[in-house]
């Protein structure tokens, strides 16, 4: 989420964190309480993975659905399938044996409720008789004979209320349903069923009364709720360890040190306890969706602690002196800003995720997302700063053979960059095609889901589903709760025949296979009393007849055999639809039509009928679906271009950096809809998602934009030159750390969770490129006014940076080789910008002697000419580590006297000390040693030149080995360094450096400063390089300021190495007394 | 035994001497040349040609000598007009005058020594101590000539004093200043007249109703039981630089008191020990540089209103410090602010002197193409009157060895304040130096 490089220090700041690491015992104990006090909720964490758990509570729907429910005592059953392709299908011995069998067994299941079993071994057939009607079971004991058989099959087939939904209407398969006990768990049944159908099929095969074609399959909604909380909670504990696996591989690759792997993990861990913790606090269930949170939180927390822990190492790697604790405050003053704000811009897109979400689990979702990244941004300005300078982890060496490389990563970032720098219309103009090509593919785009998709096609439920709602008519329900207003108001035909006209114009819709009501009982009763006449299979017209049928049916049947379809006053009855499949789009058109056709043709005074029924519940929550993803996506991005603008104080910088997500989202669209891919529940928050994971990239580039054209006046050109190896590879890093985070979603048995980590991946990475290329080049041909505006007048051309001419080199292929070879190997970000650090150590590390005295010329001559010439004298001393440093002037009389002391202590937390004596005042002036890049007394030298003498600092700049060149006849390698820091630039006075070093001798050869706007400062040159007692001595030195045109010639004489200097020597009050010459 | 005793001198010597380094011999100097119009009048106030030769002779026995006159002719004579009567300045350190505009003065001769690792400086000599600018607090040690006030650098206006000067180690962590002042001599503060003779109360007698019928002056003459003796001790902690100052001495400015006679009232001048107790400190913070000093100083006299006290002075211990902070955030530039406070303890009696007095500075100064010009402006502020004096000054060197100066020194405030008494003296000045 956020770049290494745009860093600035502010003093506040790093205040702060030294104060942090003070207490840090106390900072770490105080984070694992937290995290325990938040954590020891995760035990009470619940699951709910019903399709009930989208309904927001109160909801009139489900209320409703609630309330025919326990009125009629209807409960999501399990369902057993036995099918039989052979030419009798179910109707064999063997196959009413293994009903009459797994009825039985059934019974005895724990969880199930035996007195809601329904299969052909319990159900009654009704049939008239002499007498009246007979209700009798198909069978007492089971079928012997095919003749048995025979008659079972032909009393099922005029039973038409049996066909469709117990039977199969070609009788290949029958079904077992059985209801659980309210308490039961779902998930135990269901594993019960299948071990209890194996069991039962083995024992037939192995008796050899059952045949080898019957099939067993256990389905049902139940089934489907109870298992999908199994098959969720097992998808979690695989995914979650696959996650940190490739996060740790991802940090052992990147680090190499066992602390930069485990601390990350550590935040991790934290940050997972706090977001689901704080979820389980608040009572909220683990939801379907709510399922891929912990690996969001793992993604985002580790990208953090990378961004962290990238530029820790590289404030060793700068500077390898530093002290652990003093790297630790220099890397979190660094990185808090960028940190904070990344981490607010996801919170953002979180947020307006949850707000604009009417349904509980993308509510709980975005809220609890964003506690998670909150905890995150805690963890990792806290806890991760405190265990990191307890750890202490040190940089490893980089061997020979790889100094002087570029990682892959910068080699292509470079390239990438010379391409931007180089086509900035060209790319806007692909972009625009694509653009094009997006708006295309996004029109193609459906709204859709199917709740058995949840679960992969190849997964037993889903099959056994299949099977049985291709067998069947459909065990998927749209009921029509009917009521009336007195009792026994349904033993009127008119209600009776409302109700079956509404059955006889459901049953005339697409999808709806078949109808059950009280009617056809009715209608069954009245044949069944006419000697089974099918002229009779009709709704009586005498009330009075329509009661004694019930009366009569109870006589010889359960009473309680109709409380499924009508209540016990006969006031209120249910029609139950059948449907195949749950897909929304087929189901939406029947559920309004249906709501028409009752509110048109069906509803009166005297009947009244409303759809219910799980696809009527899930077409009240799937609805608004689409409404909120639009919603959440359009306020995650209003929120971006808020936060962007406000942080950019540009509403132009805002909508550029709201582009390249939109874009992305764009792109995302037509992707779904060229391959198909729903928008549905677990694809439906992936939009607010990635923009707020994908503006980080826009706001890192535009920001390091802003530092490099606006505030160091870069040329357009160089900027994009400087942004792409260094901002540009930070970001792909963080791409990658995204991308395999969500990526392992990929890895995921449930397919919408599939396609959601995808489309976040894809969502990132077209976020990445656009913001590096579209939005780079979009910047470059507007030339925004916030960027800009200072530098309109100098502008003149884009310039061609270093960068851009190697891109030239590299050629298409091997960028394309590159890219393929990146796959596979993930360079380490903490050794990749060693190279120029290893040159510029050698020449830090270069011997100098103890103690050293040499006379000093300095001949200052200004643009016109006039020269200024002063003797000096130097001497100085390391004290152990620490050097010492003082100057005397010693002509002209004006300034003779004048003395100059510094301390420069190895310590770099330890800040250097300077004195000045003026003869002038008989004082001695302690002096700022932050003005270092003051120039030294009219010189052209700073302070900090004067004082490292052909060095140059290593914690102060950022280096890179740039080439190789030629200076006065001597090879030499270049390095090119930024100071780390803005703050450090501002006090060195230079935007940037570049060295031309002696590889033989280590010296610096010629040195070129650009100054804070990346205008050629001055030049210097170290000539007459000799060897005395053994160290290489500059003798020569010419500094010629561009700006100015002032020059300063230094000739160093008298060189003398080893000398006995009295200590005393480098004392403050020694000043005042000169130098004995 | 003289053998013995040869050795031993031999050694003292050898110790004396050390460190031998080459011997050497530079003479040079400067010579600069002022003329400053007082801006009130156009009237000229001084035009001067000063030429500071110097000798400093490295001897071969580790033992060195500099030796600085200054030569300086006046053609308006209106700062000290005719030849001052040098009464405060002890005969060893007098100028000497020739004629009315013209006068010469051994600035400086010293020799400096390193015995036995320490550093000894005998002769005459500037001791600085302190880390003020512009005001003193612990800068005591040499007396003040205030031949243009406060106007003239204190590089120029300080008195040197035949002084020996011996610096030591103690440990590791501490060095030790010791000085012993043998030369009774005080503040010259120029007579009435004078350009820049004072009127303020606070720096001159009360004028009084009565006639004077004379006046007395008595000065320290015992070359060492009237010495003046301090020591300093000086550390470095915690990047702190630390001093800690104690300096028995005589106040460098007369007690006046005044004495009733029949005839009228007697004038008599005295110069009082005094003991100052102090410490400075100063570190560097970033871009900022803080700078502190306080001193204690027992017995002070104070001028009284005649009715008060029948001398017309009170004498009370006055506590001075100061904290300045100088910025150094922008490239070639120093700002630097001091706030300066006196308190004086009069135990309740009236005093031509507030009991707490303020002062506070700010300089400004900036230097420009490579340091060749440099343009500096200072205000010193007297919190309590509020008068007070702004200095503007552009100095350009046009070659190493040689500066080319215009100045402007502008007083202001009430005409009873320390620097609105010389309201009338505000000047423009030009000048050179040259090097050689």
């Amino acid at each position: 989420m956020n770049t290494t490089e745009h860093t600035e220090t502010d003093t506040t700041a790093i205040h702060f964190f030294h104060r942090l690491l003070r207490w840090r015992w106390l900072v770490i104990i105080g984070c694992f309480l937290a995290i325990g006090l938040v954590g020891r909720y995760l035990p009470t964490m619940t699951k709910d993975t019903t399709p009930e758990a989208f309904v927001p509570k109160g909801s009139p729907a489900l209320a409703f659905r609630d309330h025919v429910e326990s009125v009629f005592g209807l409960k999501d059953p399990m369902v057993i399938a036995i099918t039989s392709d052979g030419e009798r299908g179910i109707y064999t011995p063997g196959a009413l044996q293994l009903v009459h069998r797994l009825t039985q067994e059934l019974a005895t299941v724990e969880g199930v409720d035996p007195d809601a079993i329904t299969s052909l071994a319990t159900e009654k057939d009704i049939r008239g008789t002499s007498d009246g009607m007979l209700v009798e079971p198909f069978w007492e004991s089971p079928p012997q004979s095919t003749a048995e058989t025979q008659a079972i099959r032909n009393r099922v087939e005029q039973f038409p209320l049996m066909l469709g939904t117990l039977v199969s209407r070609d009788g290949s398969a029958t079904l077992l349903i059985a209801e659980t006990l309210p308490d039961a768990d779902d998930e135990q049944v269901y594993h019960a069923l299948l071990a209890l159908t194996e069991q039962v099929k083995t024992q037939g095969l192995r008796e050899g009364w059952l045949a080898e074609d019957i099939g067993l399959y256990v389905a049902g909604q139940g089934a489907v709720s109870g298992y999908l909380s199994a098959y969720i909670a097992a998808d979690a504990s695989r995914l979650n360890p696959i996650a940190a696996l490739i996060i740790t591989i991802v940090l052992l690759l990147a680090f190499r040190t066992l602390a930069g792997t485990l601390l990350p993990n550590l935040i991790v861990l934290g940050t997972v306890a706090v977001g689901l913790g704080s979820m389980a606090a608040a009572g909220i269930p683990m939801y379907v969706i709510t399922n891929s949170l912990p690996v969001i939180l793992i993604g985002i927390a580790v990208c953090d602690s990378i961004h962290i822990f990238t530029q820790y190492y590289e404030e060793l790697a700068n500077n390898p002196g530093l002290s652990g604790r003093e790297a630790v405050a220099r890397a979190m003053s660094a990185m808090w800003r960028p940190v904070t704000l990344t981490t607010l811009t996801t919170v953002a897109g979180f947020i307006g995720l949850s707000l604009a979400a009417s349904l509980p689990p993308m509510q709980s979702y975005g809220i609890f997302a964003a506690i998670g990244i909150l905890a995150a941004w805690a963890w990792t300005l806290l806890l991760l700063p405190a265990l990191l300078s307890l750890f202490r982890p040190r940089v490893k060496p980089v061997p020979e053979t790889q100094k002087a490389k570029h990682g892959i990563a910068t080699t292509i970032m470079t390239a990438s960059g010379g391409i931007v720098a180089r086509y900035p219309s060209q790319i806007l103009m692909a972009t625009a095609l694509l653009l094009v090509i997006a708006v295309g593919g996004a029109t193609r785009i459906e709204f859709n889901d199917q709740r058995i998709h949840s679960f992969q096609e190849q997964e037993p439920l889903r099959v056994a589903d299949g099977i049985i709602n291709q067998r069947f008519d459909g065990t998927y329900y749209l009921d029509v709760a009917i009521e009336t207003p007195q009792p026994e108001d349904l033993f009127l035909p008119e209600n009776l025949r409302k109700i079956e006209a509404l059955q006889n114009w459901m049953e005339q819709r697409e999808g709806i296979y078949n109808t059950t009501s009280i009617v056809d009982y009715i209608k069954q009763m009245h044949q069944a009393l006419h000697e089974g006449d099918p002229a009779y299979y009709a709704i009586p017209d005498d009330p009075a007849l329509i009661a004694q049928y019930f009366l009569l049916y109870s006589a010889s049947g359960d009473p309680d055999d109709f409380e499924e379809e009508i209540d016990y006053d006969y006031r209120q009855a249910h029609v139950r639809g059948q449907l195949r499949e749950d897909n929304f789009q087929n189901v939406e058109p029947i559920v309004l039509s249906l709501k028409q056709y009752l509110d048109e043709e069906f509803n009166s005074p005297a009947i009244r009928g409303d759809s219910t029924g799980a696809i009527d519940l899930s077409y009240s929550w799937l609805k608004p679906l689409a409404g909120n993803t639009a919603a959440g996506m359009a306020l995650a991005l209003m929120l971006v271009l808020v936060s962007s603008t406000l942080f950019f104080r540009s509403l132009v910088l805002g909508l550029i950096a709201t582009l390249p997500v939109a874009f992305s989202v764009l792109m995302v669209f037509a992707i779904m809809g060229y391959t198909g891919i729903w928008i549905g529940i677990g694809t439906s928050m992936f939009a607010a998602i990635a923009i707020g994971l994908g503006v980080d990239f826009a706001i890192h580039t535009i920001d390091r934009l802003r530092t490099l054209i606006r505030d160091q006046h870069l040329e357009y050109g160089e900027a994009v030159g400087i942004l792409f190896p260094s901002t540009g590879r930070a970001l792909l890093f963080n791409l990658l750390a995204l991308a395999l985070g969500f990526g392992v979603l990929m890895t995921s048995k449930v397919p919408p969770l599939q396609d959601f980590g995808l489309l976040v991946a894809i969502a990132v990475l077209t976020s990445f490129v656009i913001s590096m290329t579209s939005m780079t080049a979009l910047i470059g041909v507007l030339r925004p006014r916030a960027l800009f505006a200072k530098r309109e007048k100098s502008t003149t051309k884009l310039s061609t940076p270093l960068a851009q001419q190697g891109f030239a080199r590299i050629g298409l292929l091997k960028l394309l080789a590159t890219l393929s070879l990146l796959a596979f190997a993930i360079p380490s970000v903490a050794d990749d910008s060693n190279a120029g650090l290893q040159i510029m150590q050698a020449v830090y590390e270069r011997p100098e002697g103890i103690t050293q005295r040499a006379n000093l010329t300095l001949e200052l001559t200004d643009r016109r000419g006039r020269k200024r010439v002063q003797q000096t004298i130097v001497l100085r001393k390391y004290f152990g580590k620490d050097k010492r440093q003082v100057l005397y002037y010693l002509e002209p009389t004006n300034v003779r006297d004048t003395a100059f002391l510094t301390y420069d202590y190895a310590d770099p937390a330890t800040e250097d000390e300077q004195w000045l004596y003026l003869p002038a005042l008989r004082k001695t002036r302690r002096i700022s040693a932050s003005d270092r890049g003051d120039y030294f007394l009219g010189t052209d030298l700073t302070y900090e030149e004067m004082k490292r003498q052909n060095k140059i600092s290593l914690e102060d700049w950022r280096f890179t080995h740039v080439g190789e060149s030629e200076v006065d006849g001597i090879k030499t390698v270049t390095v090119e360094g930024t100071p780390i820091t803005k703050q450090v630039a501002d006090e060195l006075g230079y935007g940037r450096a570049r060295w031309y070093i002696d590889p033989a001798t280590n010296t610096i050869r010629r040195a070129e400063n650009f100054d804070i706007q990346g205008n050629t400062l001055k030049t210097a040159l170290f000539n007459n390089i000799r060897e005395i007692d053994g160290i290489w001595t500059v003798h020569e030195i010419t500094v010629d300021n561009h700006k100015t045109g002032h020059q300063t010639h230094l000739q160093i004489t008298d060189v003398a190495y080893e000398i006995p200097l009295d200590d005393d020597s480098f004392d403050e009050r020694t000043l005042r007394r000169g130098v004995r010459q | 035994m003289r053998g013995v005793t040869r050795k031993i001198t031999a050694g003292c010597i050898f110790a004396l001497m050390s460190p031998i380094s080459e011997a050497s011999v530079r003479v040079g100097g400067i010579v600069s040349a002022t003329h400053a119009v007082q801006t009130t009048d156009a009237d000229a106030q001084k035009s001067e040609v000063i030429i500071l030769p110097q000798l400093e002779w490295r001897s071969p026995f580790g033992i060195d000598l500099t030796a600085i006159a200054r030569i300086r002719a006046d053609g308006q004579n209106r700062l000290e007009p005719g030849e001052p009567d040098q009464a405060a300045i002890s005969s060893w350190s007098r100028r000497a005058f020739l004629g009315p505009h013209v006068e010469a003065e051994l600035r400086e001769f010293y020799i400096e020594a390193y015995p036995f690792g320490t550093y000894l400086k005998l002769g005459k000599q500037q001791i600085v101590w302190g880390q003020t600018d512009g005001l003193k607090v612990l800068d005591r040690v040499n007396p003040q000539r205030y031949r243009e006030f406060i106007l003239e650098e204190f590089e120029s206006s300080r008195i040197p004093l035949w002084a020996a000067k011996w610096e030591f180690s103690m440990n590791k962590d501490w060095n030790g200043q010791l000085i012993l002042l043998p030369d009774q001599t005080y503040h010259e503060v120029p007579a009435a007249g004078a350009a820049y003779a004072p009127t303020s109360p606070e720096l001159a007698v009360t004028r009084s109703d009565r006639p004077v019928t004379g006046y007395t002056l008595e000065k320290p003459d015992r070359v060492l039981a009237d010495a003046d003796w301090g020591l300093q001790l000086s550390s470095r902690v915690r990047g702190w630089d630390l001093t800690l100052n104690y300096l028995y001495h005589y106040a460098d400015t007369p007690v006046i008191r005044r004495f009733e006679q029949e005839s009228g009232v007697h004038v008599h001048g005295s110069y009082e020990r005094t003991h100052t107790f102090g410490g400075s400190a100063s570190n560097a913070f970033g871009d900022f540089t803080l700078r502190a000093e306080m001193g204690y100083t027992t017995n002070r006299y104070i001028q009284a209103p005649a009715a008060v006290e029948k001398d017309g002075v009170i004498r009370g211990g006055e506590l001075t410090y100061a904290a300045g902070v100088d910025w150094m955030g922008l490239s070639d530039t120093l700002v630097s602010v001091q706030l300066i406070q006196s308190w004086f303890d009069r135990d309740g009696m009236p005093a031509a002197r507030n009991t707490m007095e303020t002062d506070a500075t700010l300089l400004v100064e900036r230097t420009f193409l490579n340091e060749v010009l440099t343009f500096r402006n200072q205000l010193i502020q007297d919190i309590d009157t509020g008068d007070g004096l702004l200095s503007v000054e552009l100095a350009y060197d046009y070659l190493a060895n040689f500066e080319l100066r215009i100045e402007a020194n502008l007083f202001y405030g009430s005409q009873y304040g320390r620097f609105g008494q010389f309201d009338a003296r505000d000047h423009l000045l030009v000048g050179f130096g040259y090097g050689f």
